[in-house]
This record gives C-alpha cells, structure tokens and sequence, in this order.
C-alpha cells in the first residue's frame, strides 16, 4: 500500500466512544496509515485526542462557505452526514493521493490492505448495500428500503486524486450543503440517495464486491458467516470491515434501531462480535461521553422541528428564514 | 418466427396507437443494420387494424410471452404501464429463442448511426445501461432535474441491451417479478415504472455495464449537456456520432415542444437539434401517425363498450390474490364480474352501466 493513503471519519463529541474503538481497530492492522477524525462539535466540547495516529479535524478547516447556516437549518445527523464530501476534500487537499471514509460505528476486524489497494486503483469507490445474492432472495422489506435509502451504503465511500473524484465530491459537497435531508417523497435519504447518481457521474467508479468489507445487518441474511483460526469468515473470505449501523451500546441485545424485532441471539456467529464491541465502547467511556450535547440544539432545535412539518404555511417563512434565502 | 437465428436482435413495444412510432424506429434501425431482425411486441390486439406482414418489423403478439394471469396483467396496467411492464418479459422471450443479444429500444426512438459498438460491448457484458447524465448538471434547474432522476432513476429504460447469459437471465427473472405489479409511478413507494427498478442493476450484476458514449440515448433531458451538430446525413452529440435519439414525451400533434414532461423547452430553443424533431416528424408522418393514433386500444375497454378508469385499474391490482375471484376483469355479463362489483358499490365505472 503507498505511504499516501489515509482514512477518516465523522463524529460529534458524543460518539467519541466509536470513534475511538473505530481507530483502535484500524490502527491495529494499519499502525501507520493517519485516521483523521472530524469532531463537529470540538474543541468546545473536547474529545481528547489518544491515538497517536488520529488527527483531529474541526469544522472550521474544512472551509464550507455555509456552515453556519447547515449548523442552523440541520440537526446532529444531517451535520455529521453533509460534511462527508468536504471531509474527504480536506484530506486530498493535505496532499493524500487516496483517502477512505468510514463511518464512526465501523469496525476493522482484519488487514484491509486488498481494500486498500482496491481503492486507490480507482476514481471512487462505493459499496452496494447488497449483491446479486439479495435478487434471489425476496427479502421485499430491504428492497423497499433501499429504493428509499439507496443503493449503495454512505458508510464507506474511498476516493483517489483526480478530476473525476474532485467533480464528484464537489458536487455532493454542493447538494449536500442544502439537500441532507430524508425526505422519501422528494427522492432523498441524507447524503446516500445522492450517492445513486455516482455511476452515472463517475466513470472510473469501483463497486466493491467483497464480501467481507462493510458487512451490516442488511447484507448478513445473503452471506455465509462462519468462525476461522484467525476471526470470521464470509463466504470464506476474511470478515474485514463490520457496520454496527444503528447499534445502540445502551440496548446491546438489539442489533439495530431499525430493525427494532432484531435481536443480536438471531446472528449466530456474528452475535460475539456485537458483544466484543460492545464491551469495547464501553471501555472507550461510552458512558461517559454519550450525553455529551449538540450546541446547535437548544431552540433551534424547535424550529427544526416546526419547519418539518409539511404546511406550507408555516414550512415556508421558516425555511426562508433558515436557508438564509437563497 | 426464427426462420433463421441471428445472433442479435433489435425489439420494441407497441400499442396500435404508437404502431408508426415503432414503424420509424424499426426502419431507422434497419436501415443501419439490415442483416438484424427487429421485432415488435403489440401491447394490443390487431382487431384487424393493419396487417403484420406489411409491417418492416416482426410482429410479437402478448399471447407469445409466458405471463402468468395475462388477463389481469393487462387489465390492472393502464396502455403506457402496460407497454413499459412488458419490456423484461419480451428480452427473456427472445433470449430463451435462442437469441445471443437483445438490443432494447422504446418505440419513440431514432437511430441515426451504426451500433455495431453496442453490439460489440455486448459480447463482454451482461447488460448494458445509459445514464440519464454522464456529468453533474449546470444552470438553473439542474437541482430540479437532479431529484427527478433520483425519484425515476439513474439509468434510461429507453435503450438497454442484454446479452444471454446466467446474469443477465437472473436480472431479467427479478425484473420479472418487479415489473410483474410493480410497473407504476409511485413516488411515495419509490417507484417509477420499469425504470426505478433498473438502479439495482450495478449491484446485482457484476458484468453490467455502463455505456458512457454521449451519443447513445440523447433525450430531453440531457440535450442541454450534449451539443447536437446537424451535418446532411451526420448528426453528433458532443462531438460523438448521435446514434440513438429519443423522443421521450414528444407529441406530433404539437410539433413545437419537445416533450410534454418540460413544457419550458421549445423545439426552436434546442439548436441544430430542431432539425432532428423536424426530420423525425416527417417521419412519422410517412409512417402514417395520423391514421395509426386513432386505432382503439383493445384493453381499454369493458366487453360492453364502457371504458376502464385508471382507479379501477389500481383497485384491481391492490387485491392481489383476491382479484382472481372475478376470473377475465374485462367482462361484465356475469353478476359476480369486477364489474359489476364496481357498479354494485355505487362506483359507477364510466358514463353508463351496460348498453
């Protein structure tokens, strides 16, 4: 792997806890390729630095020329998921020739330097929530889920330096600075629906196909999960990168938030690793740092709230206000 | 029908009332690829409208394809839904015919130029897609356009090219099932036809591939970002020979507009392109549109004369299983008919009950 690649992510200061078993993990297999992690809400709310190859980013660095009015108009979610694009920005800025994003409740369970090389042989790179597997399978509730959250999983996105890659996150960067919303009815589901477009737009984009990286509750039914010498196997293939996507360490026995019928017993094989990982965040002061609050909350969240609703009477005046008329 | 097995074909789906647009695509085609067999699926009845052996396409009849309950695939499908729902089961029929490739048209379509590249491609892929846009849009309402795409679809359903293999065989058995009561636009279930189902194709194929020549499925849509040149016989998109021109909402009848989805954009407003729209009708008009377009279509109607509203169409699909009690929804002598359940509920189903 080249010595220009890095990896990053996104948390506010009350998701220390995964960032922190997020970088433990990665830099076990990866002592020398830099984590940068964006920590929205810092250094107000300091997380304190650790690692000694996480970096840490604030918003500020990553010069969006609407920051204040995403702070305003989005809450911790949208924030956390626009700044995605202008993230991965940042790091090719700093020179990387290839750079990862993963998202803050991801785990490394094994070398990830066939990821890796994948990555910076190509534009961008994305992960399919599910593979030709899932076509046979009729599993109708996932399928409609994904027409509404798209088809490949925001958690993972690897881009490498060139226009193509720059084209393309300028333009999620711009789309999301406004259009991070979930909202069905308008075709979007936060930064991912956007993602939809990338095979179109991008045409040096890899699809990556391996089994073991960015396994989550949607993908597990279609995969053949079973215990190696050295850790999991997928379909025989090492278990690389595991998504804890909803896992909430607080209701452990649950695998996520939603699916909420879905308990951690059901997963066999993959049921020791959500109790390792939970064990982990709670080592990482998951307690702790978990009621860590969003300062752009408060009364603003209110108004969030109201301008939600789908009036166009109230919609409207508050949108105005919020977007700063533009 | 296969008196002689080509390795390629080309096919389209019609109803009678689009019978010249199919008859322009078919001889556009031809006259590029003669040596290629181009069929047309009627999504309809002849009801001895015009003579299939007078056509310049091979004519496919909806009793050919293996659809289960075809009575009710019919009738729970508006004409535009059906013709749309028809299109994975007619590429699987030619492809179980023996076929190696099945180059998919929709019947608004001009070909302009050799596909042979298409052809080519298709010997190393599965299936080949065409995006709506190959570039972020600039101007305007390019955010606009941008979530229409995201609500109908990345990828075009008016050109697609499949080839036989297991892949594509397995795509074409899920789309199947999809397009089978799935074929409408519903945004609040995420839907759009055939087409929205088509963004799941790059994940379950791994040899799909995605066509990136500008001159492939010009449309509304992306006429802005793909300069048209018009040159005698020649006409470029972008700079690339402009081989399949589509004609996606455009209506003869008001030859100034481009499409009825963007009533903002005028022929006159497209540049060198006005010259394709103005080929194309004429066109149609040798193809005798004017006649054509006033043939009735055979599922639009009761048995008795009174026309199927939409909403009755929709009531129909959404009993599912149930719908099969009323055996064919299209007669209405039998007290136990959809029909007469419809009319009994005091939904009377157009102007009058019987004759």
């Amino acid at each position: 792997v080249t010595q220009s690649i890095c990896a990053c992510t996104a948390i506010a200061s009350n998701y220390f806890a995964f960032a922190r078993v997020l970088a433990d993990s990665f830099h076990r297999f990866h002592p020398s390729v830099p984590l940068y992690i964006l920590v929205a809400d810092s250094p107000a709310h300091g997380a304190a630095p650790t690692g000694e190859h996480d970096r840490f980013v604030t918003l500020e660095e990553l010069q969006m020329p609407r920051m204040e009015r995403m702070l305003i108009r989005y809450d911790r979610k949208q924030v956390l998921t626009a700044v995605k694009p202008a993230l991965l920005r940042h790091v090719l800025d700093c020179g990387y020739e290839t750079a990862i994003y993963l998202d803050a409740d991801m785990l490394v369970t094994a070398n990830l330097d066939p990821v890796l090389n994948a990555v910076a042989g190509h534009a961008m790179t994305l992960t399919p929530h599910v593979g030709p597997a899932f076509a046979a399978a009729e599993r109708l509730d996932l399928e409609r889920a994904l027409l509404f959250a798209g088809m490949y999983n925001a958690g993972f996105v690897g881009v490498t330096e060139c226009d193509e890659a720059r084209r393309f996150l300028d333009w999620w960067d711009r789309r999301l600075q406004t259009h991070c919303v979930d909202d069905i009815r308008a075709g979007l589901h936060f930064d991912q629906r956007w993602l939809d477009m990338a095979p179109a737009l991008v045409g040096d984009l890899l699809l990556m196909r391996d089994p073991g990286v960015n396994v989550a509750y949607w993908n597990l039914p279609d995969l053949n999960v079973s215990s190696g010498p050295d850790g999991l196997l997928v379909n025989g293939t090492p278990l690389r990168l595991f998504h804890f996507s909803g896992f909430d360490p607080s209701q452990s026995q649950r695998v996520t938030r939603y699916v909420p019928s879905l308990r951690v017993e059901e997963l066999g094989p993959v049921a020791g690793l959500f109790h390792q990982y939970a064990a982990l965040l709670q080592a990482a002061g998951w307690n702790e740092t978990r009621t860590r609050p969003w300062p752009w909350d408060g009364w603003l969240r209110l108004l969030r709230f109201v301008a939600r609703r789908r009036t166009p009477f109230i919609r409207n005046p508050i949108d105005w206000l919020l977007s700063g008329h533009d | 029908v296969f008196a002689e097995l080509a390795e390629v074909v080309a096919a389209t789906i019609a109803s009678k009332r689009q019978l010249a647009l199919a008859r322009v695509t078919a001889e556009s085609f031809l006259q590029h690829h003669p040596e290629v067999p181009f069929y047309t699926l009627l999504a309809d009845e002849e009801q001895g409208c015009f003579n299939p052996a007078r056509e310049p396409f091979r004519t496919l009849k909806l009793d050919q394809l293996r659809i289960d309950e075809p009575l009710g695939f019919r009738f729970q499908y508006t004409e535009m839904e059906l013709s749309y729902a028809c299109t994975p089961f007619l590429i699987e029929y030619l492809l179980e015919a023996g076929h190696q490739g099945v180059v998919f048209l929709k019947q608004e379509t001009l070909v302009q130029d050799s596909l042979a590249p298409v052809f080519d491609k298709l010997r190393r892929h599965s299936v080949l897609l065409t995006p709506h846009y190959l570039e972020p849009l600039g101007g305007a309402g390019a955010l606009e356009w941008e979530l229409k795409t995201l609500r109908a679809g990345v990828f075009n359903g008016g050109f697609l090219a499949f080839s036989n293999r297991e892949e594509s065989r397995r795509l074409l058995a899920w789309w199947k099932r999809k397009t089978r009561r799935g074929c409408f636009r519903a945004v609040d279930q995420g839907v759009h036809f055939e087409q929205r189902w088509l963004d799941f194709f790059p994940s379950f194929a791994p040899d799909a591939h995605i066509l990136r020549d500008p001159g492939m499925n010009v449309g509304h849509w992306n006429l802005a970002e793909r300069r048209i040149r018009v040159r005698d016989d020649r006409v470029t998109a972008a700079g690339a020979p402009c081989r399949v021109f589509r004609f996606s909402g455009y209506e003869p009848e008001r030859p100034r507009m481009v499409t009825k989805y963007n009533p903002h954009l005028t022929v006159a407003s497209t540049g060198e392109a006005a010259e394709v729209f103005h080929r194309y009708q004429a066109m149609l008009e040798a193809a005798q549109y004017r006649e054509a377009h006033q043939w009735p279509y055979a599922y639009g109607a009761y048995d008795n004369g009174v026309p199927i509203k939409e909403r009755d169409r929709r009531i129909y699909h959404d009993l599912g299983a149930a719908a099969a009690r009323f055996g064919d929804p299209f007669t209405t002598a039998r007290p136990d008919s959809f029909f007469r359940s419809r009319a009994a509920r005091g939904a009377r189903p157009a102007e009058a009950v019987g004759r």
